[in-house]
């Protein structure tokens, strides 16, 4: 089990060594981000802006329009927030600027205010950003090295939770990535982030009542419309868990996908259901709001 | 180097091609295009070193709705050609309503949403310290702008981080959309909000070619940046336009044209 943040951090510091142009915005929250990793390895190429996420969202603008590739990295929450700051100042300007969103979903006890819960849904209606959420840490290795080598508008969602690794040493991300990683053949679940974890769990626990594939969607924006048809056009049933709002998240982009292409099933989104989230553990919060292996397990449960 | 007069003559072609645009186009913001004339005469004309494209000054226009004054500065310094001022706002120009440097490649940052413009130049200034390319970064700011919040935390940001080589000009017109600026939210003294925040403050008229050049003179730099306040006129030049909020966005039909066009000549002669 590692914390994603803890593999961003380290990662971007072995990134940082190859790619001379990777500078780093923080607005204090360095060190909960884990972007204090690279202030201390690089104090030259690392920029504390205080506590005003707009001016460092143009300010990385500014960086990038300028040679270099910014590194923003925030609370989801907050970053998120100054969308019309990453809309005018980056996304009309194709200021290839990498935004970090960490504290996605159930955090933990901070509570609501705090967590990500729309980010997702902002981020990808942002004209040419690219949003990816990695579940495990090889994948989250594979995520920061692809962004720090690419020169695309990135936001990347990096969970608070604690997760264990389901891919290889070799794997390798690239956009538009997306994984089978339970094979089933009677219904299909589509998850992102942390909550996968809980998927498979439940797709094991219902192995002898019920035949679960669980697909994994680190790539939202590009998201591999071919991967989803063709994993949902031979199932009984389609579902979604998200620790994000079930409004503008991964269950919407499955859903227009099914939609767009004629993928003629039920599709069932869970998540938080236009709602916040309460301050407790995480794993309380994912018992709580039904995304824990228990509550995927009875949601799928009854509809079989 | 061009002397006063001769950057007085620019300034009046200046306007009218801001006129053509604005007639030709069908909208555009009129007054505070007119206000920043002299602003951006002198810094294209007189300051700016933008030869080399891969090493030059920058020039970000934060009030982004002023920009037929920047496209028509561009056209008579010869980085876009004149007949496309006719252009402005319509489908398929390069010439958007605000800036679009992915369509115009020789404007420094596209702009639009108020308030953004300083961070972007600040980002600038940083990108250049790196570089050790000791090119300077200028920013246009209208006096409504700064009501913004946004630009206060990048004036605090500045103040510790950048020196000299970031100039922020605030149009100070008294106007915004609607009306004075003083009856939507009074900024107060704002020389001493500058000052406050740790800049080297410069009050000029922002219509007077020989105060904007003294104001932008690399001899008076200091490690702090350097907010320049312009005393300016919306509209000015225009006589019916001048001070006049009307101006602010409204269309100039063929009866206004040629009369402004009318008083731009009388104002060379």
């Amino acid at each position: 089990m590692q914390a994603l943040r803890d593999v961003f951090g380290d990662t971007l510091v072995q990134c940082g060594k190859k790619n001379k142009k990777l500078v780093a915005i923080s607005c204090d929250l360095k060190e909960a981000t884990r972007l204090s990793k690279f202030f201390n390895e690089f104090p030259e190429r690392s920029f504390e802006v205080g506590i005003a996420e707009a001016n460092a969202v143009g300010i990385a603008s500014g960086l990038a329009l300028g040679g270099f590739r910014p590194i923003i990295s925030s609370f989801g929450a907050f970053i998120t927030g100054k969308n019309v700051e990453i809309r005018t100042s980056i996304s009309y300007n194709n200021a290839p600027v990498i935004i970090i969103g960490t504290h996605g979903g159930l955090i933990g006890p901070d509570g609501a205010t705090q967590s990500g819960l729309q980010d997702i849904s902002i981020m990808r209606t942002i004209p040419n950003i690219q949003v990816f959420q990695p579940s495990s840490p090889i994948q989250t290795k594979s995520i920061i090295e692809h962004v720090c080598n690419s020169n695309d508008m990135v936001y990347v969602r990096i969970a608070r939770n604690k997760v264990p690794e389901i891919y290889e040493e070799t794997y390798r991300f690239k956009p538009n990535s997306s994984h089978v990683v339970y094979h089933g053949k009677d219904i299909t679940v589509f998850s992102s982030g942390p909550i996968l974890h809980s998927c498979i769990k439940a797709a094991k626990d219902l192995k002898d009542i019920v035949s679960i594939k669980v697909c994994d969607i680190p790539s939202l924006k590009p998201v591999n419309e071919d991967f989803v048809i063709e994993n949902s056009i031979n199932s009984n049933l389609i579902f979604t868990f998200e620790d994000h709002n079930v409004f503008g998240g991964l269950g919407s982009i499955i859903s227009e996908i099914i939609t767009n292409n004629g993928v003629k099933k039920k599709l069932l989104r869970f998540g938080l259901n236009d709602e916040f989230i309460v301050s407790g553990a995480p794993d309380e919060l994912e018992n709580y709001f039904h995304l824990d292996s228990e509550g995927i397990k009875n949601t799928i449960s009854k509809y079989l | 180097m061009k002397t006063n007069s001769e950057l007085i003559t620019l300034s009046n072609n200046i306007r009218k091609k801001i006129l053509d645009s604005l007639y030709y186009g069908g909208s555009g913001h009129a007054g505070s295009s007119m206000s920043i004339v002299e602003i951006l005469t002198v810094l294209y004309f007189d300051k700016l070193n933008i030869e080399n494209p891969n090493n030059k000054d920058r020039l970000i226009l934060s009030k982004g709705h002023a920009v037929p004054a920047l496209y028509a500065t561009l056209a008579e310094y010869g980085l876009i050609e004149e007949k496309e001022l006719k252009t402005l706002r319509k489908i398929g120009s390069r010439l958007q309503g605000h800036p679009d440097r992915r369509m115009l490649d020789c404007l420094d940052a596209g702009t639009g949403a108020l308030g953004q413009g300083l961070s972007i130049a600040i980002g600038y200034a940083i990108a250049n310290k790196l570089l050790k390319n000791n090119r300077d970064v200028y920013c246009i700011l209208g006096d409504g702008e700064i009501q913004e919040g946004q630009i206060w935390e990048a004036a605090m940001y500045a103040s510790v981080n950048i020196g000299s080589e970031l100039t922020c000009i605030i149009d100070h017109n008294k106007l915004q959309n609607e009306t004075w600026v003083s009856d939507t939210l009074d900024l107060g003294d704002i020389e001493k909000k500058w000052n406050s925040f740790g800049w080297k403050v410069s009050v000029i008229d922002g219509h007077d070619i020989e105060q904007i050049k003294e104001a932008f003179s690399s001899e008076k730099k200091t490690d702090k940046p350097h907010v320049v306040i312009a005393k300016t006129i919306k509209g000015k030049g225009i006589s019916f336009m001048e001070n006049n909020n009307e101006w602010h966005g409204k269309v100039l039909n063929l009866e206004f044209y040629e009369q402004a066009k009318k008083e731009l000549k009388e104002n060379n002669n």
